[in-house]
């Protein structure tokens, strides 16, 4: 099996300048043009501040000389991830930052040029501003924010669409610059279309649009510089109650209550396999850990307090929305991601090649990657053959790994199962470790009393 | 002292139907896209214009009347807003 291992990607959209990634160095190029405002806001007082408050990457000038390009270097975020992997939470909190931001910024006499969840990356479970290039002087005497289309249609309508619609969120791979009000409103019921906020997100917008070239709407509206900021900021609290409108409502799902209504394990045995994962982590000490799936986030917990930086794959998005709200109400470094394992999110885009793939940027980014109670799932529901999750996870990870050891007894591998007995007639322990053992030593085995066997696996 | 013939709250309600009235009479004014090659960001546009224009023109209003008020009460003579009003420009290619 190849993995693919690339870990560099270059942006090209924006005139301003552009960002390389080779490896663990993240440059970013301003050409000559813009190196002049780059620095002046760079040098401000306000991009000191959110620096220090997280909200901005940090930024280290590496050259600007006279009137040439600037050369900028960023320190690489732990884990990328693009919007099409975050739950509904992270959503909402990439686009409260940006009008946060943006608010912050029309008060010193600057503004954000455009506003897409492309410019926020999650550290843990915080968001952070990266493109830096979005912030530009603002006109005094514009009241407008040329960027809310964008924000509208980036950040609001796929909201809109997920909570009305029942559209997922993940479809945004396929939509770079988002929705129109033309793609939700014929699917919106009449009452509907006419209730806040989706009067003025999808219907009156969608009415308004013109055919004819030429006879846009005016893009400009000059007032006295005092009434054009009030307006400005009147304008964002209106856009940032639109965003509150269409905050979720946290939901359950077949999984999200799973770690209360696992009826195949005692408390014991519980007890037993969260001290068996929270030993593990006292020795091993990983700074970086990966969680596949990791539910409600549990066990990305027990890691997260033993110090280490967790991402947390799940296929179910109110499982990995929970993990998210709780790592963020906890300030933990949790990164929970809706992600499958057996379908790895694509590289897309121009080219196939203006992000990177889940596996590229996973590869080899961990000191430990947990496979708790997920196993089973990958070998008899999307019949992964054991010898490649084994080849995955030694590709994964670089030093250690948990694993997780459902027996054929087990109710929920007879439930997986469904009476195909003889197609996964093969699969045993000895099976398990013979594969597993080709990438790794076993550094600790711990059966419960249920029959399922942790182990802990040393990298060779 | 002869009372004001009505209160800035009325003012910015009658302000509010005008923005309302104006938002109508462009949804008649244009026709409704059914097809492609749509202009498909003039509709934020439109809506954050003539939301800016109204939210403007209440803030200017509530201004003066709040100027207006302040001279009736202190008779001393104040200085007049300098510029206040609101201009569309015609957004150039």
């Amino acid at each position: 099996m190849t993995l693919g291992t690339s870990q560099e990607i270059a942006t090209f959209r924006d005139p301003a300048g552009s960002l390389r990634i080779q490896g663990e160095q993240v440059l970013r190029t301003v050409n000559p043009r813009y190196a002049a405002e780059v620095l002046r806001f760079l040098q401000s007082d306000l991009a000191q501040r959110w620096t220090d408050e997280g909200h901005l990457v940090a930024s280290q000038v590496l050259s600007a000389q006279g009137d040439q390009s600037l050369l900028l270097e960023h320190p690489r975020v732990s884990f990328p991830s693009y919007p099409w992997e975050w739950t509904p939470g992270q959503w909402v909190a990439a686009g409260e930052l940006t009008l946060e931001l943006c608010g912050q910024l029309v008060h010193e006499g600057w503004i954000l040029k455009d506003a897409t969840p492309l410019n926020i990356l999650f550290e843990g479970s915080r968001p952070v501003f990266v493109d830096l290039l979005s912030i530009e002087r603002r006109d005094p005497g514009s009241p407008l924010w040329l960027a809310y289309g964008q924000f509208a249609r980036t950040f609001l309508l796929p909201l809109a669409a997920y909570k009305y619609l029942g559209w997922p969120l993940a479809a945004t791979l396929n939509r770079r610059d988002g929705y129109e009000p033309a793609d939700l409103y014929p699917y919106l019921s009449r009452i509907e279309r006419w209730s806040a906020p989706l009067r003025s997100l999808v219907t009156l917008p969608y009415l308004l649009e013109t055919r004819k070239r030429g006879s846009g709407a005016p893009h400009k509206l000059h007032q006295e510089p005092e009434i054009a900021a009030a307006v400005l900021e009147r304008n964002l609290r209106t856009f940032a109650k639109a965003l509150h409108a269409l905050k979720p409502t946290a939901g359950d799902s077949r999984w999200s209550g799973y770690q209360a209504a696992a009826d195949h394990y005692s408390d014991q045995d519980r007890q037993r396999k969260q001290e068996f994962v929270s030993r593990a982590m006292h020795v091993l000490r990983p700074d970086y850990v990966l969680d596949i799936g990791g539910n409600t986030g549990h066990y990305s917990r027990i890691a997260a307090s033993e110090g280490a930086r967790v991402v947390a794959w799940d296929t179910d998005v109110a499982s990995c929305d929970r993990s998210w709200r709780e790592a963020r109400a906890a300030g933990l470094p949790i990164l929970p991601l809706v992600a499958d394992v057996a379908r790895p999110t694509p590289a897309t885009g121009w080219c196939n090649a203006e992000s990177l793939t889940l596996l590229e940027r996973a590869h080899s980014r961990f000191d430990c990657v947990m496979m708790l109670g997920i196993l089973h799932h990958l070998l008899l529901a999307d019949q992964i053959p054991i010898a490649d999750v084994a080849g995955l996870l030694a590709s994964l990870t670089r030093r250690s790994s948990i694993v997780e050891w459902v027996p054929k007894t087990d109710v929920r591998y007879i439930d997986l199962c469904r009476g195909r007995d003889e197609l996964y007639g093969h699969l045993d322990e000895e099976l398990f470790v013979q594969q597993f053992t080709r990438y790794f030593t076993i550094g600790a085995r711990e059966e419960l009393a249920n029959g399922r066997v942790l182990f802990l696996f040393e990298k060779k | 002292m002869k009372k004001p013939c009505c209160s800035p709250r009325v003012l910015g309600s009658c302000i509010f139907l005008l923005g309302a009235l104006q938002i109508a009479v462009l949804l008649l004014a244009f026709e409704r896209p059914a097809q492609a090659y749509v202009d498909p960001g003039s509709g934020f546009v439109f809506l954050q214009v003539a939301g800016s224009m109204v939210a403007g023109a209440v803030y200017y209003l509530r201004h003066r009347l709040r100027r207006v008020f302040t001279s009736m009460r202190k008779p001393a003579r104040l200085a007049s807003p300098a510029g206040t009003q609101t201009e569309v420009v015609e957004n150039r290619p």
